[in-house]
């Protein structure tokens, strides 16, 4: 199963400036996997140490939010598109 | 007005205060996407509401918590970038809505943690009425890792605004041009804001297409050392039009321009002319590999030595500006045969050595970086190369495109007493028209074709025109005491930089060798890139703007040299000292 995946500005440095990663996997949470194994640098930014993607960041495919599908199960077919957004957020005192 | 650093048209600060005060008390939030002078500005919802019902503990009502830019938002100008935008400005409205905005609010909107958009300004708006453009906007500090602001307090950048002509020919340009320019740097990208298009220059000054002038001291980064237009220059090359504009075959002048160079660097005893530093340096590389049979060759962090594949690793210049370390489209396989190393580290360089010194082919190195901004050798460092390649069987590379002929008639080398194995040429061998050479011990570059097996050749190299104005730029600078006059006017404008940093307590690291300079944003000592990095952009690009306003250009990037010109006179020395002072004060 072959997807293409979006890699917004905020998360290529991890990507070596790369802004779409094409990537075999069954589903989302295989897909990550596979993002980790070839981009270490990805880990963490993604997912924390249980493997829950964070609160701040967001995953799509094909513009569906993967919370309004199956989440990190959600199957993936040859030709989807996953992006993955970290919010933007803030205020006074945190995190942008 | 002073121009700000802060690109934000008054018809998009009056959009945000409408939408601020249209979905009051809660904040808004959008983004500005800028694609060349195309502006988006794309009001975005704040769902932060709706997280908080969800998960009040992960997304408290805090001042902290002030907007959650809702993810479609985010994914819809993500996707944007696709068509070649970026997200230029980050904003929301302040958390205090309305009520006022003081230097503690300011500074406690100052955004925390790390950038996710590193080349965006993070603004915050009040809604304090239409009237009152009352924002603050910050830029994200790599090295410091941390936001600095960069509004003058008040905000609306449209004076940075190049012109209406200029404007215009960008517009124009875009259309056609990758990013409207021909080279990366031209485009402000380091400073902000939109280049000037030039009409025409003579001495040290230049006029763009809207009738503004600036004293010069870019001076097309570095060749022209006589200042814009000499009349012996324009003569010579005049004269060599008429007699024809290439023939690809040998003319007297190449001699001539040949006998002049290797008088001038008795290190190059045979060299070869080309039509730019990059084929210079990339040809000295080749024919380093082809002369020792190996293949590694060793460069230092942020020296620029053109774009040649090779040497596009972690170089400076636009490289700098850009954080690009490596260049897209170059292969893996081939910069893993440029090491790199920091300049100024000589132990470094005889570690890599004893390691690996029977692969290594050449070092190559800016005897005095100018491509990070001007960074000297350290004394010891450039005899301490030559000692390590000698015993190693490497070449020892210097390029002088731009200190050749310009820190001393004989270059680098002959400023430190260093002989080389090779050196390249460039710039003020030109006189201002395309020209490069390599050239140096007679062994070595008996390997070139025609002589030998490393091939080199070029259609233009050579050429006439490029040659004449090179010729009469050098004779020039053999008569009377060009370089001491060039000193001088160097020392006036460090001592004058200096002086105005000093007594508004901004620090600034000056450095210099002759008449190419930087002035660096940071308390220094600034040896390499590392040091280099840690200056405050923002704050030069500030400056970039202080000065461009007040009729000064320098260079549109905190990492390149300011060039004095023979032409530069006394009155233009001292309005660019006023000028500096001036900017430098309303920095504060």
């Amino acid at each position: 199963m072959s997807v293409m995946v979006y890699i917004p500005t905020p998360f290529r440095r991890a990507t070596g400036n790369r802004d779409r990663i094409e990537v075999g996997a069954h589903d989302v949470g295989g897909l990550l996997d596979e993002l980790e194994r070839s981009f270490g640098g990805l880990k963490g930014l993604v997912r924390n140490d249980q493997g829950e993607v964070h609160h701040h960041v967001n995953i799509y495919v094909n513009s569906e939010a993967i919370e309004a599908l199956q989440g990190l199960r959600t199957t993936l077919r040859d030709g989807d598109e996953v992006t993955i957004i970290p919010a933007l957020a803030g205020g006074t005192a945190t995190r942008w | 007005m002073v121009a700000q650093s802060v690109i934000l048209t008054p018809d998009e600060l009056a959009a945000i205060k409408g939408q601020a005060l249209a979905e009051y008390p809660n904040e808004c939030c959008g983004v500005i996407l800028v694609r060349g002078s195309e502006r988006h500005l794309m009001a975005c919802r704040n769902i932060q509401d709706a997280k908080h019902r969800e998960d009040p503990v992960a997304f408290p009502r805090t001042a902290g918590n002030a907007f959650y830019m809702d993810p479609r938002d985010v994914l819809t100008f993500s996707r944007r970038e696709a068509e070649g935008f970026r997200v230029a400005v980050i904003y929301h409205s302040h958390p205090n809505a309305g009520a006022y905005f003081s230097p503690t609010d300011i500074e406690q909107a100052a955004p925390r943690g790390e950038a996710h958009y590193p080349d965006a300004t993070y603004l915050v708006v009040s809604v304090v009425g239409p009237d009152v453009p009352a924002a603050a906007a910050y830029r994200w500090n790599a090295t410091a890792r941390t936001f600095h602001r960069i509004d003058d307090g008040q905000l609306l950048g449209p004076d940075r605004d190049s012109g209406p002509e200029s404007s215009r020919l960008m517009a124009a340009a875009e259309r056609l041009i990758p990013g409207g320019v021909n080279s990366p740097v031209r485009a402000f990208r380091g400073v902000g804001g939109q280049p000037f298009f030039v009409a025409r220059a003579a001495g040290a000054r230049v006029w763009d297409v809207d009738g503004r002038s600036y004293i010069d001291f870019v001076g097309s980064w570095g060749p022209l050392i006589l200042g814009h237009a000499p009349a012996p220059v324009v003569r010579a090359v005049n004269e060599a039009a008429g007699r024809g504009t290439s023939y690809g075959a040998p003319t007297p002048q190449e001699v001539e321009m040949a006998e002049a160079i290797a008088g001038a660097f008795p290190s190059m005893e045979l060299v070869r002319l080309v039509s730019s530093g990059t084929e210079a340096a990339m040809s000295a590389i080749r024919v380093a590999r082809g002369a020792t049979g190996r293949d590694v060759i060793v460069k230092f962090d942020g020296c620029y030595h053109g774009h040649a594949d090779s040497l596009l690793v972690k170089a400076g210049s636009g490289g700098a500006t850009f954080s690009i370390p490596d260049s897209r489209g170059v292969p893996e396989r081939l910069a893993a045969l440029t090491l790199t190393v920091a300049y100024n580290d000589l132990d470094a360089v005889s570690r890599l050595f004893r390691g690996r010194g029977s692969e290594i082919a050449a070092v190559i190195v800016e005897p005095v970086a100018g491509n990070m901004g001007v960074v000297p050798p350290v004394p010891g460092f450039l005899a301490g190369l030559r000692d390590v390649c000698t015993r190693h069987g490497a070449l020892l590379i210097f390029d002088e495109v731009i200190t050749g002929f310009r820190v001393a008639y004989g270059g680098a080398q002959a400023l430190y007493g260093v002989r080389p194995d090779l050196t390249c040429l460039g710039k003020i061998i030109g006189g201002g028209l395309p020209v490069g050479a390599y050239g140096g011990r007679r062994d070595v570059m008996a390997h070139v074709a025609p002589l030998g097996g490393v091939y080199q050749a070029g259609t233009l190299s050579g050429n006439p025109l490029a040659v004449a104005a090179g010729l009469a730029t050098l004779r020039v600078l053999r008569q009377g005491d060009p370089y001491g006059q060039l000193e001088r006017a160097g020392a006036q404008l460090e001592r004058g930089l200096r002086m105005a940093a000093e007594k508004v307590g901004i620090p600034l690291t000056v450095n210099r060798v002759g008449s190419m300079l930087t002035g660096f944003f940071t308390d220094g000592p600034v040896m390499d890139y590392a040091s280099a990095r840690g200056a405050d952009t923002a704050r030069y690009a500030r400056y970039f703007h202080a000065m461009l306003s007040r009729g000064v250009y320098v260079a549109p990037s905190q990492f390149e040299a300011a060039f004095v010109s023979l032409a530069h006179t006394e009155a233009d020395l001292a309005a660019a000292e006023a000028a500096a002072a001036d900017a430098l004060a309303a920095l504060v």
